[in-house]
């Protein structure tokens, strides 16, 4: 069993998946296995009642005992198997089982008939299975090996060297036909070889579009990021002569260079506004271009009850200015705490509630509450604000989409807001829906709610790239 | 009549910072490349330093805030971007980045001024006891 690395692992199957599900593999065949022993062990026994034939039932029980104890090894040596491409890896794994359990099978072949054996057939479903994770070449060899035990068996029994047993008391038809014999011995290595060919191509063929489906999404995944990357510094060189703009135009304003004729006032007022708009989309760009551009998340414990109160105390100033009544409720009786990473989660919820908010006519209301439930915590933001038409609350995520309603006011808006929340909250393992109208409808203020769902403790996350600056 | 280094490269937020500060009692020297502003500091020994993170690199403002600090420039440095928040720089003034502040561009002059204010008055009463 001294099978070199090169030639079980060929190139074709270096890639993590693969390792996987021959793991999964493996472990079928040795919980199928047990049940062949079970089967095999219950023909020995019953075969002579129930089917009144005549079969060697001590040597076939010891045969199925035989398999049932290579595979208790077979099973404790599993867990020791890595998922990776090690010295002794799944495909080595795989080649023992196969071999074994071919070697037995011969046996039981030639206590139940040799190549009259109704059991031969098993030979063929062996070699499927060997051949979908073996290299061809591999199981050639075995096939061969296996061919040549049972031609020389065969040849040997003809010639009365070896007994030849027979599982019916039937004239056997080793002695009456040989020509029938050699046809059956023909047919069977046909078959094998047949299968062998047939079932490799076609995994070797699934397993190398599942790696270039692999690869393919990965290197999406990188010329997303470079997109990312290429938006930042253009965004970023888009960014300072606005400023520069804005810090003249303030002073400006402040009358740094004396007073300002009132007709000018206005246009001036309606540049900066417009500017700080721009710089507005600008810093949303960003924000959205680091939320994609970061694999990996910062996480740790963070206090769930806190930032919703930071994020009101950042605004408390635009809600009591427009007189809009902000309230939050929490089932649980001390302050929530989840796995998240702070910056992110903040920046979610801020976009959340400046979006309530914004969308709000002056009186109204907006709440959040948070009810913790199990492994999860439930975020609703409601408001009695302009609501949602039911027609564009599926497209309400995507870059850059306004609601035909919000884009009639003359609130400022930049469509980007939902997309970053959405982003952060799957990349959080979450997940998020609106509901329009939300229950703080009333007549005329249909008003939206939006319910996020978070893991209170996080999956194990594989440490991802994370942004460099 | 507090002396304020604007270091930038873009000589429009240098003229514009200018205008607000010195109409607000401030005496303002200013440098727009590394090389200058090294030279800006040792000679003019400025009370603080308003620096601008990105130059002809991305992270000149922390070589040169490094510089500073380990040539033994002990005044306080306000340090301007415009990408902190958005690019996770998200470096308060801590020991890797030896300054006082971050502030994202653009500064309203007003918080600029009163930043400046700010850690003057901090600066001062650290080396005044009492103050």
């Amino acid at each position: 069993m001294r099978a070199k690395p090169f030639v079980l692992t060929p190139q074709w199957i270096m890639f993590d998946e693969f390792w996987i599900s021959l793991k999964r593999r493996n472990r079928w065949l040795v919980y199928l296995r047990y049940g062949a022993a079970a089967m095999l062990a219950g023909f020995a026994a019953g075969a002579p009642l129930a089917l009144h034939l005549r079969v060697e039932t001590v040597p076939i029980l010891m045969i199925a005992a035989a398999i049932l104890a290579y595979n208790l090894v077979l099973h404790r040596l599993l867990q020791t198997i890595p998922t990776t491409h090690a010295r002794f890896h799944g495909l080595h794994f795989a080649l023992i089982q196969i071999s074994l359990d071919i070697v037995a099978l011969l046996v039981f072949l030639y206590l139940s008939g040799g190549i009259e054996s109704p059991f031969f057939v098993l030979l063929i479903f062996h070699v499927i299975i060997g051949s979908l994770i073996l290299p061809r070449a591999i199981v050639s060899t075995i096939i061969t090996i296996a061919v040549a035990v049972m031609g020389t068996g065969t040849f040997m029994e003809f010639r009365g060297i070896i007994p030849h047993y027979t599982i019916g008391d039937f004239p056997h038809l080793l002695s009456s036909h040989p020509n029938y014999l050699v046809l059956s011995f023909v047919v069977m290595v046909f078959a094998l070889y047949m299968s062998n060919y047939l079932a490799n191509s076609i995994s070797k063929e699934l397993y190398q579009r599942e790696r270039a489906l692999t690869q393919a999404y990965k290197d999406l995944e990188d010329a997303e990021k470079a997109k990312s990357r290429y938006v930042m510094s253009v965004v970023h060189d888009l960014k300072t002569p606005i400023a520069a703009a804005i810090t003249y135009l303030t002073l400006i304003l402040d009358k740094t260079f004396g007073p300002l004729k009132p007709e000018i006032e206005r246009p001036l007022e309606r540049s900066k506004h417009r500017l700080a708009g721009a710089i507005k989309l600008i810093n949303d760009i960003l924000e959205l271009s680091q939320v994609r551009l970061s694999g990996g998340l910062t996480t740790e414990k963070v206090n769930l009850t806190e930032i919703i109160h930071e994020i009101y105390d950042e605004m408390r100033i635009m809600f009591t200015s427009k007189n809009i009544r902000f309230t939050t409720w929490t089932n649980a009786a001390e302050d929530v705490y989840i796995e998240a990473d702070p910056k992110l989660l903040k920046l979610a919820l801020a976009n959340l509630i400046s979006n309530a908010h914004k969308y709000t006519d002056p009186e109204g209301n907006v709440e959040v509450h948070i009810k913790v439930k199990g492994d999860f915590v439930f975020i609703e933001v409601a408001d009695d604000g302009i609501g949602i038409p039911e027609q564009e609350q599926s497209r309400i995520f995507e870059d850059f989409f306004r609601t035909s309603i919000s884009k009639k006011r003359t609130t400022e808006g930049t469509g980007l807001g939902l997309t970053i929340v959405r982003q952060i909250i799957q990349q959080m393992h979450g997940s998020i829906r609106l509901e329009s109208p939300s229950r703080l409808a009333r007549e005329g203020r249909p008003g939206t709610a939006f319910f996020v769902t978070l893991p209170r403790i996080l999956p194990d996350i594989s440490p991802g790239e994370t942004a460099k600056a | 009549m507090p002396k304020v280094a604007i270091i930038d490269d873009d000589p429009d937020i240098v003229e514009a910072n200018s205008i607000l500060l010195e109409s607000n009692g401030f005496t303002v020297v200013s440098a727009g490349t590394v090389d200058d502003a090294v030279e800006l500091v040792n000679r003019e020994s400025p009370d603080i330093i308003v620096l601008d993170v990105m130059m002809q690199e991305p992270d000149d403002g922390f070589y040169l805030a490094n510089k500073f600090r380990r040539s033994g420039v002990t005044v306080p440095i306000i340090m301007l971007t415009s990408v902190s928040k958005a690019i996770g720089f998200n470096f308060g003034a801590s020991e890797l980045v030896p300054i006082e502040e971050f502030l994202e561009k653009p500064v309203p002059p007003a918080v600029l001024l009163d930043r400046i204010k700010f850690h003057l008055a901090q600066a001062k009463g650290g080396s005044h006891a009492g103050h």
